[in-house]
């Protein structure tokens, strides 16, 4: 292979030079060979013994077809990104990535030779069974241009997928591991995607109102191909302009890729040393608000959006949310132990009179949550005069500092579990968390649905303690509740802060004496 | 002369347990220095934190020049490093994992093959060039990493435990690579523990103990500081008893013995005193037949050194 290439992807070069060996090219070609035969031989044999007399061979051929695009798909959208991240979980695993480590190869330089050579084996499988998928499209009469929009489709979710890999592999393989396993939840929102998204295909016209989300799913955009018949829309409504739903899909999961690839390679680079600003999380949160606006937005001339919001409100109350969730999993990223803190505490004292940066990732988490609020207050700022919601400005206002209050109430409450429990802190954290603050909201959603007052009101104790208690504010049927839940939140905010600032200082000097009573 | 490497209150810790103290060290250019410690002295996270595969908790460090916590590229290109543990690329064949390192340090693409060439016939393995890194014994693998230390040609090598796990032919092998290494000038740090080897080959030596360097510098400053008094013995041909007034008079000097003809004392001080007792004796007409003093090596200093006879 040309040293010319391998110049710009070391990376890639390596990962090809091995799998491309002309012995393995033939192994990996004639087993592609052979599964292209078994999907023909199967379609054949269940013709042959079907009770249809007379079966169109356009019928035959176009499930030959499928079945082709169907093992094309597994090849690019399943086994090149767990290819692609399986060599650089291996780098760890096997412990070669100390020399990757002191390599001066940028960290995107090596994901993204591992992104395009990891898969050498199953580019060569996937041209082998082209002739199979050419022949069987050309008899059932299927445009060619629909052929190279699925391989586009292909090809941009193998992209989106292996770079979600990677950076849920830099995530759980970092240097401080508690805290990457947190990111094992955000992997359980891939599958929610595709399990949601496929819901509009089986609930028939009520599941054509939900059609444009439908392009979050990557098998959906593909099924618009290769089943019309399930979605016939192909359009989506995006600041109340329609778009064709795949370029945006493609551009949507390249936009999205892009992030996860960035975000991955950042995480590498801290392994290798560097150091990076939590500055790249305030400008995603930028974008993700500018991205659902643009999806809430409703217009009369946009039929069957995503959500059907009636009210402005409702558009403020679902960005709220959804901001929520984005502050509370950037919360996750960033907790760090003590181990990780105390460069930047010693780098704090060092300088006395001076701060050490605030905004770096290894300093305390509260900071960078100071932040996201900050571009989220800025944000509904912005959207609040561009859009004039409804809602007050007195309900706006209160909906926000409660919003504060508990993302930096909870904050705390994390550093400070990272702090006490040192080596499993994030995932005891995480439990405590669960029977503190999310038991207790689900079970008053659930008694609110009953509409038992008397339980609900004796419930409202644990209810000023969930994250929630933000929306239950602003319910007209909850009198007087705003003052009492900004009270107990904000003395719970205190107590957590005070507790946390003696934690940290006494966690320094504790490890300080204990390591003195090691080495002395 | 020019520091290679220098460090400032380095300090490292791990968890609760400090690896490194606050570590201040100079190694002066073209030195190979051995790092000399027990396990858990804090030798191994030193050379990483240098080679940049882990960052400092405070304190900072240069090698040639490039700070290794705010310019980690700079100081990737100036450093060859080769860690104690490690794993292959087992699939890949020896030429393409040295034309691979070659790539990453960006080695121009024309010098790759004939520098590949080179490198493969210094370590013997110019055989092997074509066979997977799987059918490498230890030996060869030891040595292939040390090219791929050497394929950038670095200014410094940082060689952690670089004779451990090879037998005693492979380690012959790999110390005349060593030897051949010293002549090239480059700035060498080499850690291990087999002592003997270590002192045929450094120039300089530091000793390393709970994360604080106890003693550093050339094998003879290092020597001398560790030797405090030696002892001493002078045979002469005979009359032993008014030589050993002579020597008694000279303060660095405190007499211990004498039997028969030989005299034993402790030398306090450097080794110019005993060039002085000698010209006094001669002076004063006695015979000396020989002088044997005891000269320390790397195995003693280290032990007088960790038994804290030495500050």
């Amino acid at each position: 292979m040309k040293l010319r290439f391998a110049m710009g992807l070391p990376e890639a070069w390596r990962l090809l030079r091995v799998s491309l060996r002309p012995s393995r090219m033939t192994a990996m070609a004639v087993a592609s060979c052979f599964i292209c035969f078994l999907i023909i031989a199967f379609n054949y044999v269940n013709i042959e013994f079907s009770k249809e007399q007379h079966f169109p061979a356009v019928l035959f051929y176009t499930r030959i077809a499928k079945g082709m695009f169907f093992y094309q798909l597994i090849l690019w959208v399943v086994a090149i990104p767990v290819y692609a991240s399986g060599a650089l979980s291996q780098e760890f695993s096997q412990g070669t990535w100390v020399f990757q480590k002191t390599t001066p190869q940028p960290a995107s330089k090596l994901l993204l030779g591992k992104l395009l050579g990891a898969g050498g084996d199953m580019y060569v499988a996937s041209f082998a069974g082209i002739p199979f998928l050419a022949f069987s499209v050309l008899k059932c009469g299927m445009p060619i241009v629909d052929v190279f929009i699925v391989f586009s489709i292909f090809i941009c979710l193998s992209i989106l997928l292996s770079c979600f890999c990677f950076f849920l592999i830099l995530s759980i393989f970092s240097e401080n591991k508690q805290y990457g396993n947190s990111w094992i939840a955000f992997a359980v929102l891939i599958p929610l995607i595709l399990i949601y998204s496929s819901i509009p295909v089986f609930n028939g016209e009520y599941g054509r109102n939900f059609c444009s989300i439908t392009f979050l799913s990557p098998v959906f955009v593909i099924f618009t191909k290769l089943y019309p018949e399930l979605c016939p829309l192909n359009k989506i409504c995006f600041y109340s302009t329609k778009f064709p739903l795949i370029p945006f899909a493609l551009l949507f999961y390249i936009g999205l890729a892009f992030a996860f690839f960035k975000a991955a390679a950042a995480r590498m680079k801290r392994l290798a040393s560097e150091t990076t600003s939590c500055w790249p999380t305030a400008v995603l949160m930028i974008v993700f608000n500018l991205f659902f606006v643009g999806f809430l937005m409703n217009s009369p001339s946009c039929e069957n959006c995503w959500l059907n919001v009636d009210q402005d409100d409702g558009v403020f109350y679902t960005l709220t949310f959804a901001n929520l969730v984005f502050i509370y999993l950037a919360m996750s990223q960033h907790t760090r132990s003590i181990a990780e803190i105390r460069p930047w505490l010693y780098k704090f004292d060092s300088q006395r009179n001076k701060t050490a940066f605030f905004f770096r990732d290894d300093a305390p988490m509260f900071f960078t949550i100071i932040l996201l609020l900050l571009v989220f207050i800025a944000t509904s700022v912005v959207f609040h005069a561009v859009y004039s919601v409804r809602v007050s400005t007195l309900d706006s206002l209160l909906f926000i500092s409660g919003f504060l209050l508990l993302a930096l109430r909870d904050a705390l409450f994390f550093q400070g579990a990272g702090l006490i429990l040192k080596k499993s802190a994030l995932q005891r954290a995480a439990i405590v968390y669960l029977l503190l603050f999310i038991a207790p909201t689900i079970l008053f959603f659930k008694m609110r649905d009953v509409g038992v007052g008397r339980e609900r009101q004796n419930f409202f104790g644990f209810i000023d303690l969930t994250p929630l208690t933000a929306f239950a504010a602003l319910d007209s049927s909850f009198t007087g509740f705003p003052a009492s839940y900004i009270l107990v939140n904000g003395l719970l905010t205190a107590l957590f802060g005070i507790v946390n600032f003696r934690l940290m200082s006494r966690a320094k000097a504790g490890i300080s004496a204990i390591s003195a009573k090691i080495n002395d | 002369m020019r520091c290679a490497i220098k460090t400032e209150k380095l300090r490292k810790e791990y968890d609760s347990v400090v690896a490194l103290k606050s570590l201040d060290m100079e190694i002066p250019e073209g030195e190979t220095y051995g790092l000399i410690g027990p396990n858990g002295a804090g030798k191994s996270t030193l050379l990483k934190l240098l080679a940049t595969a882990i960052k400092p908790d405070f304190g900072f460090a240069l090698v040639e020049d490039a700070n290794i916590e705010t310019q980690p590229i700079e100081a990737r290109k100036k450093v060859g490093f080769m860690p104690d543990f490690y794993a292959l690329y087992e699939q890949v064949v020896a030429e393409d994992f040295l034309t691979y390192f070659a790539l990453a340090y960006g080695v121009s693409r024309e010098s790759i093959p004939g520098l590949v060439d080179k490198l493969l016939a210094d370590v013997k393995l110019t055989e092997k060039r074509k066979a997977n890194i799987s059918e490498l014994s230890r030996g060869m693998r030891q040595r292939l990493v040390f090219a791929k230390t050497l394929i950038h040609d670095p200014p410094v090598l940082l060689l952690d435990e670089p004779l451990s796990g090879l037998d005693p032919k492979a380690r012959a092998e790999m110390i005349e690579i060593l030897r051949e290494l010293r002549k090239t000038g480059k700035t060498v740090v080499i850690s291990s523990h087999i002592l003997s080897e270590l002192s045929a080959l450094c120039t300089s030596i530091g000793i390393i103990e709970k994360g604080e360097m106890k003693i550093a510098g050339t094998i003879d400053e290092v020597r001398q500081a560790a030797r405090g008094s030696g002892k001493v013995e002078i045979e002469l041909i005979s009359n032993a008893a008014p030589a050993a007034n002579i020597i008694s008079g000279f303060e660095f000097a405190e007499m211990r013995a004498v039997v028969g003809n030989t005299i034993v004392f402790d030398l306090q001080g450097d080794r110019s005193g005993i060039a002085l007792i000698n010209e006094a004796l001669v002076q004063s007409g006695f015979g000396v037949v020989s002088i044997s003093d005891e000269r320390l090596n790397l195995e003693d200093i280290y032990f007088k050194v960790s038994s804290h006879e030495v500050q």
